[in-house]
């Protein structure tokens, strides 16, 4: 009975002899791709645009009316994030995860035997783990700053050594991922397999770092590890070459980006694809997207929307950017009293409340699941899209090619019903992009990265008023006397918000990540 | 030349006739036994010499026949085998002689109390074992802990039921228990080695005795209703205390002077729930044989229904037992001890901040009534596509108020569909070899553990209120199949030179384990109801769900021990045992785990021998290792397992990834628990008193567990052993019994205290994070110097009672508290008040446990009165939702809060803002309540009887008793019960809604005919 003790799992393979085929290959591929849905883990909403619009200014953190709901929002909200913030641990844990799955994959992709006919997919396969890496990487590093690089898979306890490397060397490695992957990745993908990355979305969101690297740390250049700086004509090309490839064109109607038309509309250049299955698991395995759920209205059930947990608060600030005849403003924002209106009844308002809510990313009730609701909005992330990619291109030849610039901002201009600018300024663009893109996890980006002082100018709210209700018949008051169609707190301030520039924007490094490796740091101003 | 003899064998003591005495004629096969006078008769010829007379329990005698044709024997009662002996693992020792410290409970302790799993019985009356129901949901477990909390882990100690080692007991009828014997030191469970880190506790079946057949019969029958009701504010304070929070917040009144005024409706939700329930049990029993052959068997029945909601909370168990053993020849003997077991349970959710019918019975508001009477209302319910839940067509009610998971109580039961159910055989069959060397035994004992589980559950569609609705109605079908076969074999010599003996065992197992599961869901039942909903009536559709899976495990050990006995003067025990186990890799496989204990009986010394007030003493200490493997499984490798999906393509294919999730750790090892123990055993006035005192300092190290690892590894920690914990404590028993005359009177007493403290913890910051609340922040932790676990929140320092205060705390602290805030203690002492001054605030481990059992007889008459109490422990009474804040009901404990300067200084203000967490931060005034109880858990008076009256009617015995469970308690716990066991190690300490034991009367029967 020598060999008495020696059983072997019925549920997993041991990762000696794990990787042999294309099928392992696709396997160990999906474990990344589905770390980008994996935004629920552990109960705690961590979506990348979530987190955006929480440190941005298109809204507030709303929930109970007690303000304590995920405290740890409201936290990060109000630049007062806790180092053990559940969210941005989450966040963080999230992303490496998909790295340590890429740097598997990677580091055993010599040794899989791919098929004499499947030239093209180890080339992709590999080009896509590749950018992935490079993809989550970029998120780490625009919320964390400060983060260990680890490109080699990690054995036994080398983790132990591991220590917080540059910015500049993690961009640059970001920069070589993409650029590697770019060259690897296919240009376009069957339907059946929709949601899988093309070079495009590496190639945009290639120029997405660029803008983000250059203009928060006022360089011209994006390093590139082991190879050379790219150089804003390279980004500028980049953008181009995304725009004129003739794979993506703009949906005619902007309000088909966010109704039953939204799922891979052929703008999206990058989608996270999000599902109903009907389960009735909280947390990782439920497949929906939380985001939706997080931004329902409370306690509301009509013909437009079911109900949600009321946490995402459009801001007046983003209400008032708008241009009169702006088609995008109804897109963007749905206000209570319409709701109420097809209801005949008020809803509950959340803390917060400023008689809006999101029209984007929400429980359309099109898109309603039968049972466990709340785990199952299918409604898929546009992470990037053409719109982004003319505006950023415009704002990387605004100065170079005005003319160009000027087209590509009135391109996006006229599908909103708005009049063409003859010569667009920076400003324009950057107005451009917070109407365009809001509640889709850019502008606070676009905040940050033009500087700490700019920031603090946009983000920073004083002295704030209540604006008043638009409506005071009694059916949109509630029985603690609050109108729903106007902002309601008990105390103003609570809609104040202070930019804190000692902490530069970024999140802090979680707590638990410093305490079990002492070598990491804390992040400047936590 | 053939003769007859005859003769009668008598009791030397007192002369009665022995019936069943075995006489056989030495170095024949021939022989008789004695009739029911104790006569008997034997043809002989010459060639035969001698006469041997043996008898369980007796002394064996030969005798020369000689010429005599008549043979009277007096028989003298074996003192020895007389003597009370204790299991320790593959043997019995006599008691005297015992070297480890080992509780023991003999049945008649095991049914005193009507329990409804045997482990409940070692409560109050094993020193030293830490015994808590999981709750008083009917079929819920037990929570043992013995000698501590000793992991962070799993704390379950081993059992072994007739030598078969098994996860649990529930599935016995304590009616069939002979002893129990709880190993709690580390040397003496060393013999089970691999398993016996938690202890050892030891079950040993009733058996047969040869003689006439004997048939009983126990049962009892009573009702069951609950100890109390939490206290929680009435309609007019639940008003007053909600206008209280919103002014102190600014806003204006919840409920207007008209509204509290007009307000008829004062639900006491409790009053709603609680129900008068049954209990009952019956055995039946029967046993007997020869002296070759014994049997015992048994059939049961208990059933319990719940104080809550009993049609859908109760638990039934039957059983069936056979022991029976066999000498088949001079060399051989065999034998069985199987029992079948079926549980069938229904339970109702409960410990749930999430929708426990416990949590909503005590948040809902009492404005609302049960029922909806309503006419308008009623016709707007009838218009929704998914209606609330009825009964008989009545709406229950549904709440004004923003509750959200918090339902109307009695709407959730209603539709609480939940059922268990479960098989099990357990048993082994052994073959005792006798070779002809004396003192020389083998063994060989194959045994086995195979069931099955069922479960089915059922949610129809129904509104609760406007954010609780379940549109589409579910069902699910569940079950599973385990077996574990287990042999075992040993060789047993026993020699004795002159003064000396010795006694050896040398034994090996192998055990293996293996079962299955399967679960389907479906939704949407297309024949609505609970007779209905079974899987294949839900929609056939792209929602429906199944899983299967499979999982084994092994085992392989070595063991033995020497045992030295010298005039039972001197006792010195030696155990080995080399386990390995399929949980670990190649270069840990196998653990060793040596112990050794010595034993002094100073009064068989000639100095002590004789006293009559001193009588016994006896000094023992013990010093041993003993494993742990309760981990999952392949720690040790590193695995490419399934990950969640990833939806691809237009149709969301779902495809799943794999990848490591999990570090591996190739060293993973064995953890191991090591302890030293001291104890004093000693009887005075002839045994009238004794007492039994250890002290123990148990270590243990290597604790397995998972390992927390930074996040950028972007893997889950490894299996890994990760500390050390200490339990160090003292145990002390005292009995005393005597007889006045006719009145016997019995006393035990047994304590306990134990200190529990973790010494090591091997990561990072030597801290592992435990459970918390919804919306609160601190939690429980395990932290080095600490106990295991402990409550990491904020201290206090009373109520901040003025404006001065207020500011003086906020200028140093930097807060906005306002009067009627806590004050917090700023334990780091850096000027803020913030998360860095989480310290301990307690720990939910009692560190006392005690029992006293008084029982009295005065001739038909017997009185018993048990009392039970644990002290020391802490518990968050944690049903409160801080999201619901502004809506739920609040337990009269916050009516003492804080109203004004001089008002309290022990609770805070109420507000809807508050801005000074007093509710939302963990902390020793608000959560923390000390859990400490006393309790009568037994009265009973019976009576039995007399004799000659019961023969009459063809009894040996009748006796009819009536008894009160859970008759007083006292503590200062406010929640519905003090005695709460959810959770593991680090979820442990929490009630969020626990279901309360229940008081109980029963009118009880014993008969034996």
């Amino acid at each position: 009975c020598s060999n008495f003790l020696d059983i072997n799992p019925t549920d997993a393979q041991t990762s000696d002899t794990f990787f042999s085929t294309s099928v392992e290959a696709r396997q160990a591929l999906n474990g990344i791709y589905e770390k980008l849905r994996s935004d629920y883990n552990a109960t705690i909403p961590n979506n990348n645009a979530l987190l955006e619009l929480t440190l941005g200014d298109d809204a507030y953190v709303g929930g109970a009316s007690s303000g304590t709901d995920m405290l740890w929002l409201q936290q990060m909200m109000r630049f007062q994030a806790l180092t053990n913030s559940e969210a941005a641990q989450q966040s963080w844990n999230k992303c490496y995860g998909a790295i340590q799955r890429s740097n598997t994959l990677l580091a055993n992709y010599d040794q899989i035997n791919f098929k004499s006919n499947e030239e093209d997919l180890k080339n992709n396969y590999k080009g896509e783990a590749t950018y992935l890496r490079g993809h989550f990487y970029f998120e780490l590093v625009r919320y964390f700053e400060n983060i260990p690089l680890i490109t080699e898979p990690l054995v036994g306890d080398s983790w132990q050594s591991v220590e917080q490397g540059e910015p500049s060397v993690v961009y640059a490695q970001i920069a070589k991922d993409m650029q590697d992957a770019i060259a690897l990745m296919a240009e376009e993908i069957p339907a059946n397999e929709a949601g899988r990355l093309t070079k495009y979305a590496a190639m945009s969101e290639l120029v997405k770092v660029y803008l983000f690297y250059t203009g928060f740390y006022g360089q011209t250049e994006l390093p590139v590890e082991g190879g050379t700086a790219i150089t804003k004509a390279d980004a500028t090309q980049m953008a181009k070459d995304v725009i004129n490839s003739g794979r993506f064109t703009l949906a005619t109607n902007y309000a088909d980006l966010f109704n039953e038309n939204g799922n891979y509309n052929p703008e999206v250049i990058f989608e996270i694809a999000f599902a109903n299955t009907g389960s009735g698991d909280w947390g990782d395995y439920s497949y929906g997207n939380i985001m939706c759920q997080m931004a329902g209205p409370r306690a509301h059930n009509g013909p437009t929307f079911a109900q949600g947990w009321g946490f995402i608060a459009p801001s007046r600030d983003l209400e008032q950017s708008f241009e009169a005849g702006d088609a995008r403003l109804g897109s963007t924002i749905k206000y209570a009293k319409d709701l109420i209106d097809e209801v005949g009844s008020v809803h509950e308002p959340h803390f917060n409340y400023t008689g809006m809510h999101s029209n984007k990313y929400t429980t359309h009730t099109w898109n309603q699941a039968e049972v466990n609701v709340e785990l199952n909005w299918a409604q898929n992330y546009h992470y990037i899209r053409l719109a982004d990619v003319y505006l950023m291109a415009a704002e990387l030849m605004v100065d170079t090619d005005p003319a160009m610039a000027t087209q590509y901002v009135n391109v996006v201009r006229r599908r909103a019903g708005l009049a063409d600018i003859s010569l667009v300024s920076l400003a324009d663009i950057q107005q451009e992009r917070r109407v365009e893109l809001a509640f889709e996890g850019h502008r606070y980006f676009d905040v940050l990265r033009r500087g700490l002082d700019a920031a603090k100018t946009e983000l920073d709210v004083t002295n704030y008023t209540l604006t008043p209700p638009t409506d005071t018949d009694a059916q949109y008051i509630n029985d603690q006397g609050q109108n729903l169609t106007g902002d309601i707190a008990a105390d103003p301030t609570v809609f104040e918000i202070n930019f804190d520039k000692a902490k530069r924007g970024f999140l802090p490094i979680p707590q638990v990540e410093i305490d079990l490796h002492p070598l990491l740091k804390q992040n400047a101003g936590y | 030349q053939e003769r007859v003899i005859t003769g009668k064998v008598t009791d030397a003591a007192d002369g009665s006739s022995l019936p069943g005495v075995n006489v056989k004629l030495v170095d024949t096969s021939v022989g008789t036994i004695t009739d029911l006078d104790g006569n008997f008769k034997l043809s002989i010829n010459d060639s035969h010499k001698e006469i041997l007379f043996s008898y369980i329990g007796y002394l064996p005698e030969t005798v020369e026949i000689g010429q005599n044709s008549i043979l009277n024997m007096q028989l003298t009662q074996d003192i020895e085998q007389l003597e009370e002996v204790v299991v320790v693992g593959y043997q019995v020792q006599k008691k005297s002689v015992v070297t480890g410290a080992i509780a023991s409970v003999k049945s008649e302790d095991i049914t005193q109390v009507p329990i409804q799993n045997a482990a409940q019985s070692l409560q109050g009356k094993t020193a030293g074992v830490l015994v808590t129901p999981v709750s008083g949901q009917p079929g819920s477990g037990i929570d043992i802990r013995v000698r501590g909390t000793g992991s962070n882990g799993n704390n379950t100690p081993l059992y072994v039921v007739d030598g078969v080692q098994l996860d649990n007991i529930n599935f016995l009828n304590p009616g069939d228990i002979e002893s129990i014997e709880v190993l709690k030191d580390a040397a003496s469970a060393a013999i089970y080695g691999s398993r016996g880190a938690n202890g050892v506790v030891l079950v040993t079946t009733k058996k047969g005795k040869a003689g006439r057949t004997i048939v009983s019969y126990d049962g009892y029958y009573g009702v069951q209703e609950p100890w109390r009701k939490t206290p929680l504010m009435n309609s007019q304070e639940y008003m007053m205390f909600h206008n209280e929070g919103a002014l102190n917040a600014g806003q204006g009144v919840k409920f207007t002077p008209d509204q509290m005024a007009a307000n008829t409706t004062d639900t006491n939700w409790q009053d709603e729930m609680f129900q008068q329930a049954p209990i009952q049990s019956h055995t039946i029993q029967m046993s007997g044989g020869t002296e070759k052959s014994t049997f015992m068997t048994s059939v049961s029945y208990f059933g319990q229904q719940g104080i809550i909601a009993p049609e859908k909370s109760n638990f039934d168990r039957y059983t069936i037992r056979l022991n029976s053993s066999h000498d088949i020849s001079k060399y051989f003997k065999a034998g069985t001890n199987f029992t079948f077991s079926r549980e069938e349970s229904k339970g109702i959710n409960e410990q749930n901040q999430f929708g426990g019918v416990l949590q909503n019975a005590l948040l809902h508001d009492p404005l609302t009534p049960v029922w909806e009477d309503r006419q308008d209302v009623i016709e707007a319910y009838d218009a929704y596509a998914v209606t609330p839940a009825n009964r008989n067509g009545r709406y229950y009610a549904i709440s004004d108020q923003t509750l959200r998971e918090v339902v109307n109580p009695m709407a959730r039961i209603e539709n609480t569909y939940a059922e268990n159910a479960g098989n099990n055989i357990t048993g082994n069959v052994y073959l005792q070899l006798t070779p002809g060397i004396e003192g020389l035994t083998f063994r060989t004992d194959l045994g086995v553990v195979t069931g099955s589980g069922y479960t089915r559950g059922y949610v129809p569609e129904a509104y609760y209120n406007n954010v609780n609705q379940s549109i589409v109605s579910s069902v699910n079908q569940n079950s599973t199949g385990y077996t574990t076969i287990q042999w075992e074999n040993t060789a047993n010599y026993k020699k004795k030179f002159g003064k000396h003996k010795l006694d050896f065992l040398l034994g090996t197992t192998m055990r293996q384990s293996y079962g299955n599961g399967l679960g389907s869901a479906r939704n949407n039942l297309q024949i609505p109801g609970w007779d209905y909903a079974y899987v294949s009536n839900g929609a056939d559709d792209e929602t429906q769900k199944g899983y299967g899976y499979y999982w084994q495990h092994r085992l392989l050990s070595f063991f033995g021990s020497v045992n030295y006995n010298y005039e039972d003067k001197y006792m010195l025990n030696v155990i080995a045992r080399y386990d390995g186990s399929s949980r670990f890799g190649p270069n840990n496989q196998y653990g060793f785990f040596p112990s050794v204990q010595a034993g002094w009986v100073v009064s068989n010394e000639d100095f002590m021998k004789g006293g009559e007030k001193f009588n016994f003493l006896k000094i023992r200490a013990g010093w041993g290792q003993v494993g742990n493997e309760n981990i999952g499984d392949f720690g040790f490798l590193e695995l490419f397992g399934g990950t969640p999906s990833y939806p691809f393509g237009v149709n969301q294919t779902m495809q799943p990834g794999f990848a490591i999730t999990r570090m591996a750790n190739p060293d993973l090892k064995w953890e191991t628990a090591q302890e030293l123990n001291v104890g004093i055993d000693a009887g005075f006035f002839n045994d009238a008193l004794t007492a039994t005192v250890d002290l123990y300092n148990r270590q243990r190290i290597d604790l397995l567990g998972t390992k927390p690892v930074p996040g950028f590894t972007g893997v889950g920690g490894p299996l890994s052993n990760l500390g050390t914990v200490q339990n160090q404590g003292i145990e002390m028993s005292l009995t005393y019994n005597t007889k006045i005359r006719d009145l016997e009177i019995g006393v035990t007493a047994v304590g306990a205290y134990n200190d529990n403290k973790v010494t090591k913890v091997d990561n990072g910051d030597g801290r592992i994070y435990g459970n918390g609340m919804f919306q609160t922040q601190g939690q429980t932790m395990m932290e080095e110097g600490f106990a295991l676990p402990y409550f990491w929140g904020w201290k206090t320092d009373g109520i901040l009672q003025n404006a001065d205060e207020a500011k003086a705390y906020n200028e140093m602290y930097g807060e906005s508290a306002q009067p009627g805030d806590i004050r917090y203690v700023d334990i780091n002492g850096d000027g803020v008040i913030d998360n860095e001054d989480r310290t301990d605030i307690g720990t939910p481990v009692h560190s006392w446990t005690y029992g006293l059992n008084v029982r009295l007889a005065y001739k038909g008459i017997d009185f018993t009165m048990f009392w039970q109490g644990q002290a020391g422990g802490k518990l968050i009474n944690g049903t409160l939702r801080p999201d619901l804040q502004q809506d739920q009901n609040y337990p009269a404990r916050y009516l003492n809060r804080w109203t004004g300067e001089g008002s309290t200084n022990e609770f805070p203000r109420f507000t809807y803002q508050d801005d000074n967490q007093n509710f939302t931060r963990i902390n020793d005034m608000v959560h923390i309540e000390d859990a400490s109880y006393l309790r009568l858990r037994n009265l009973q008076v019976g009576y039995t009887l007399p004799t000659h009256i019961s023969k009459k009617a063809g009894m040996s015995n009748l006796r009819v008793y009536v008894s009160g469970n859970n008759l007083f308690t006292f503590t200062n716990y406010s929640g519905m019960d003090p005695e709460v066991g959810h959770g593991g190690a680090l979820g442990y300490g929490f009630d969020f809604g626990s279901y309360p034991q229940a008081r109980s009367y029963l009118l009880g029967l014993n008969v034996t005919f």
